[in-house]
C-alpha cells in the first residue's frame, strides 16, 4: 500500500519535471521562430546565443573575466555573511541596539546600491576591489536584517523552556539561539547571493576593468552582439548553479525543518 | 511550613503595558506545597495563570512577595525544578531528535547516565523507539510525553505544569492525565499545574486553588478527597467526583462573573 | 546577577519610570532619532579628520550645501527616474498579477513554467540592460521595458505561489456559498493570496529602482544615475553625495509609502508573515 503511494507521488513528480522542462523547451522553440522571421542582427538566434556561450567559456574570456567575477562575488558574499551575522545577531540580541540603529538600517537598505558605484571607483580606483568594495554594500544588509529578525522572534517559550534546563549565556545563544534563527538566516543569505552577483555585473560594467559584467557590455560596445548574449546565458547558467548548490547544502543543514523548499520571493 | 518544599507568600506580579503604564496581573497570591503533594491552580481565562507560574518558578522576578523552594529563595529557576509548557510545539527545540530533547533535561550527568536516563524516561511515557525521529514526526500527544520525559530526566523535586493538555484532543488528555498520574505515583516530586479545566484538576490534585480574575487573589481552596490511584472509569463517575467538581466549577464561575461585572470590561 | 536575564519591559524598574515618562514606542522613537545622529555625526568625523580619502568623503554639511545648489537638476533627475520606475513597475504589477494567477489556476501551466522560473530567478537582469540598448536603443521605453522585465519575476512568482496555496476549506466555504469562476476569482482567491502578493510586490519596487538607476549609469539616460555619473566625472563629490543621499531617500520613501498602503488594505497581512516566519 505505502510503497504504491510513494511509486504514485514519485510519478507525479517526475511528470511534473517533464512538463517543466517541456516549458523551457516551447520558450526556446519560440526565441529561436522569433529570431528567424525577425532575421535582425540584434536578435541572434537561441542556437547561436548557446554556441557563443561555448565559445564564451572555452575561451580565454574564462580565465580573464569569468574566473576573476567568480572570485569577486565570494570574497564579497563571505565579507558581507561574516559582518552581516555578526551584526545581526548583535542588533536583534540588544532591543537597545536595534532601536538605535533601526533608522539607519533602513535607510541603508533602502538606497538603491549602484548608486554607490561611482564613489566606489573614486575610493578604490577601477579594478576588482571596488567590485568586493560595492557587493558587500548591498549584499550585507538582506543578511543583517533577516538575522537580526531571526534572533529577536524568537518563541519565548523555547527561551523559558531552555532556562529551565540550566542554559544560560553563551551556551544559550549557540545551542538555542542561533539554530532557531537559522531558518531566517539561510533566506537571508540566498537573497543575498543572488543580490551579489546583480551588484557585481553592474559594477563590472561600470569600472570593474574585466569580468563577466565588463565582458557582456564591452561586447555590445564593439558590436560582438552575439558575444553579448553569450555571457548573459554563461551567466544565468552560473547563478542556476549558485542557487541550485546553495539550496541542497541549507536542506542538508537544515533537514530537521519541513518546507524549506522556499518557492517565493520572500524578503 | 518548614516541611513545604515551595513557598509562595503574597506573591504580586505586574506587567508593563505597551503604553508603559503598570498592569497588576497577580495581586496577593500565597500557598504552600508539601512533598509528594498535588496541587492545582484554577482561574477564569486572564487571570494570570501562566504568569503566576512564570514567577513561581523564577522565570521572572515577582512585584512583591516571595517564593522560597528548600528553604532558599527563588530568583532563578532552582535545580530540582521542571516545567512542561502548554505550547509543546514551541518547548521541544526542532532541530534535536526527541533523544537530545529529553537528554536536554539531565545536561550535567556523564553521558553513560544521561543515555540510561532517557531510555527510561522514554519507556515510563510510552515513547521507546522514538528516539531518532524529530518532534515534529510525532502527534501533539507525543510530543508532550516527550517534553514530560524530558522533565522527568531532570529528576526534579518539583514539576511545575502550565495547561500541559489544553494543545490536544479530549481522548489523548485523559491518556495524557493517567501517564502524569502514574508518573506521579511512582516518583515522590510535588506537582503545580495551572488549568482551565476543572475536571482535570479535580482528578489529578491533591488540593486545587481557585483564583479570582484579575488582579488574582485565591479565591478558595478545595481539598480532594478522592481515593488514589483514580481511574476515567471510576474516579469520574463516582458521586464524591462530581460534587467536588461541581463545587470547584461554582467558584470558578463566581470569579468569572466578578470580572464581567467589575471594571475590567476592557 | 541573575536579574540581567530577565525581560526588562516585564519588570517593575523604578529608576526607568522617574527618568522619562516615556511610552515604549516614544522611547524608540527618541532612539531612532538619535541613532540617525550619530550616524551624521561619524560620518562627519570620519571625513573631517580625512581618516579616509578627503576628495571621496565628503561632510554631511558639504552633501547639504551640493543639494542646496544643484536643487533644480537634482529635481528633474530624481522626476526622471520616478517616471521610469513608475512606467515599468506599473507594467510589471498588473502583468505579475495576472499571468501569475492564470499560471497559479492551472496545474499543467504551474507545472510547465516550473523550470523556466527556476532559471529566470536567479538571472540578474541587470546583466541584459546592454541587450536592452541594443534592442531599444536608450531613452525612457527601454529603461522601463527593462524594468518591467525584472520586476516582474517577483511578482509573478508570488502571485502563482499565492493563488496556488489558497486554503483548502477556504475554497470549500467558498463553493458552500456558492462563489463560481470569476466571482470566486475576485473575492476569494485573490483575497486569500494578497499577502504572498503583496510581498512580491514589496520585493519588485526596491528591485525596480535599482534597475532603474543601474540602466540610467549603465546607458546614461538621465536621471539620478547620469546625474551622480556627471557630478563624479565632474570631480564634485559634494553633488554626488547629494545624490546619492536622494537616491536612499527616495528608495525609502518608496518603500515607506508601500508598507502604509499594505498595513491599510490588507490588515490581515501579518498572520501571513507569522505563519511563514
Amino acid at each position: 500500500m505505502i510503497s504504491r503511494k510513494q511509486n504514485q507521488t514519485r510519478q507525479r513528480k517526475l511528470s511534473r519535471l517533464a512538463v517543466g522542462w517541456l516549458g523551457l523547451v516551447i520558450v526556446a522553440a519560440l526565441w529561436q521562430l522569433l529570431a528567424v522571421t525577425l532575421h535582425t542582427s540584434v536578435f541572434p538566434t537561441f542556437i547561436a546565443s548557446l554556441v557563443a556561450a561555448w565559445k564564451v567559456v572555452t575561451s580565454s574570456a574564462l580565465r580573464v573575466d569569468i574566473i576573476p567575477s567568480l572570485e569577486r562575488t565570494a570574497v564579497g558574499f563571505l565579507i558581507s555573511v561574516i559582518i552581516g551575522i555578526t551584526a545581526g545577531m548583535i542588533i536583534g540580541h540588544y532591543e537597545v541596539v536595534r532601536d538605535w540603529t533601526s533608522a539607519v538600517v533602513d535607510f541603508m537598505r533602502s538606497l538603491p546600491t549602484p548608486l554607490l558605484v561611482p564613489i566606489a571607483i573614486v575610493i578604490f580606483g577601477i579594478n576588482g576591489r571596488m567590485v568586493v568594495a560595492t557587493i558587500v554594500s548591498a549584499a550585507i544588509w538582506p543578511i543583517l536584517i533577516n538575522t537580526a529578525n531571526g534572533t529577536s522572534t524568537i518563541e519565548p517559550t523555547m527561551i523559558d523552556t531552555a532556562t529551565t534546563y540550566g542554559l544560560r549565556g553563551r551556551t544559550l545563544f549557540w545551542r538555542v539561539v542561533l539554530p532557531a534563527a537559522s531558518p531566517q538566516i539561510f533566506a537571508g543569505l540566498r537573497i543575498a547571493l543572488s543580490v551579489s552577483l546583480a551588484v557585481m555585473v553592474v559594477a563590472e560594467m561600470l569600472g570593474g576593468g574585466s569580468g563577466i559584467g565588463y565582458f557582456i557590455a564591452n561586447a555590445q560596445q564593439s558590436f560582438n552582439i552575439k558575444g553579448s548574449y553569450g555571457g548573459v546565458i554563461v551567466l544565468g547558467c552560473l547563478g542556476w548553479i549558485f542557487d541550485t548548490l546553495f539550496l541542497s547544502f541549507e536542506r542538508r543543514l537544515l533537514s530537521w525543518q519541513r518546507g524549506t523548499l522556499g518557492g517565493s520571493f520572500d524578503v | 511550613m518548614s516541611n513545604s518544599i515551595l513557598s509562595i507568600r503574597n506573591l504580586r506580579v505586574s506587567i508593563q503595558s505597551r503604553d508603559g503604564s503598570l498592569n497588576e496581573i497577580t495581586r496577593d497570591v500565597s500557598l504552600e506545597l508539601a512533598p509528594h503533594e498535588f496541587v492545582s491552580i484554577v482561574g477564569p481565562s486572564g487571570s494570570g495563570k501562566t504568569t503566576l507560574l512564570r514567577a513561581a518558578s523564577g522565570l521572572r522576578p515577582p512585584n512583591g512577595g516571595t517564593v522560597v523552594f528548600n528553604q532558599m529563595p527563588v530568583t532563578e529557576v532552582p535545580k530540582g525544578l521542571a516545567i512542561v509548557f502548554q505550547e509543546y510545539n514551541k518547548s521541544l527545540f526542532p532541530w534535536l531528535s526527541i533523544f537530545k530533547n529529553v537528554a536536554m533535561g539531565a545536561r550535567d550527568c556523564s553521558s553513560h547516565e544521561r543515555s540510561e536516563r532517557v531510555t527510561k524516561a522514554l519507556a515510563q511515557v510510552g515513547l521507546s523507539g522514538f528516539e531518532t525521529r524529530y518532534p515534529w514526526e510525532l502527534s501533539g500527544g507525543m510530543q508532550q510525553r516527550a517534553a514530560l520525559a524530558r522533565a522527568m530526566v531532570s529528576d526534579p523535586q518539583i514539576l511545575m505544569m502550565d495547561e500541559p493538555f489544553a494543545s490536544v484532543d479530549a481522548l489523548t488528555r485523559n491518556h495524557l492525565e493517567d501517564v502524569v498520574q502514574k508518573l506521579w505515583d511512582s516518583s515522590t516530586f510535588s506537582a503545580l499545574m495551572v488549568t482551565h479545566d476543572v475536571g482535570e484538576a479535580v482528578y489529578l490534585s491533591d488540593r486545587v486553588l481557585v483564583l479570582s480574575a484579575r488582579p488574582s487573589t485565591v479565591l478558595a481552596e478545595i481539598k480532594i478527597d478522592l481515593e488514589r490511584p483514580r481511574s476515567h472509569f471510576e474516579t469520574k463517575q463516582s458521586k464524591r467526583f462530581v460534587e467536588l467538581a461541581a463545587e470547584v466549577l461554582e467558584k470558578v464561575e463566581e470569579a468569572g462573573r466578578q470580572s464581567v461585572q467589575g471594571k475590567e470590561l476592557i | 546577577m541573575n536579574q540581567v536575564r530577565f525581560a526588562p519591559d516585564q519588570s517593575e524598574r523604578p529608576l526607568e519610570l522617574t527618568r522619562a515618562r516615556l511610552t515604549p514606542r516614544q522611547r524608540r522613537t527618541v532612539r531612532q532619532i538619535g541613532g540617525i545622529l550619530v550616524a551624521l555625526a561619524l560620518w562627519e568625523l570620519s571625513s573631517a579628520t580625512g581618516a579616509v580619502n578627503s576628495n571621496a568623503l565628503v561632510t554631511p554639511l558639504a552633501t547639504f550645501g551640493g543639494i542646496i545648489s544643484h536643487m533644480t537638476a537634482l529635481a528633474t533627475a530624481l522626476v526622471a527616474t520616478l517616471e521610469a520606475w513608475a512606467l515599468g513597475i506599473s507594467v510589471a504589477v498588473v502583468a505579475g498579477i495576472l499571468i501569475g494567477t492564470l499560471v497559479g489556476r492551472s496545474q499543467i501551466a504551474d507545472a510547465a513554467t516550473e523550470t523556466i522560473v527556476r532559471m529566470m530567478r536567479p538571472l540578474p537582469s541587470l546583466a541584459l540592460i546592454p541587450i536592452a540598448i541594443l534592442i531599444a536603443g536608450l531613452g525612457v521605453r527601454m529603461t522601463a521595458g527593462l524594468v518591467s522585465f525584472a520586476a516582474f519575476w517577483p511578482v509573478f512568482i508570488n502571485t502563482r505561489v499565492g493563488v496556488r496555496q489558497v486554503d483548502n476549506t477556504v475554497l470549500e466555504t467558498a463553493a458552500v456559498l456558492g462563489l463560481k469562476k470569476l466571482n470566486l476569482l475576485y473575492r476569494v482567491v485573490l483575497p486569500s493570496a494578497s499577502p504572498m502578493i503583496a510581498s512580491g510586490i514589496q520585493v519588485a519596487i526596491s528591485l525596480a529602482l535599482v534597475v532603474t538607476v543601474s540602466v540610467e549609469l549603465v546607458g546614461g539616460t538621465g536621471g539620478l544615475g547620469e546625474f551622480i555619473l556627471l557630478a563624479q566625472q565632474g570631480n564634485e563629490p559634494s553633488v554626488m553625495f547629494g545624490g546619492i543621499i536622494m537616491g536612499g531617500l527616495l528608495g525609502w520613501g518608496i518603500s515607506r509609502l508601500f508598507a502604509w498602503i499594505i498595513d491599510r488594505f490588507i490588515p490581515w497581512r501579518t498572520q501571513g508573515i507569522r505563519t511563514n516566519a
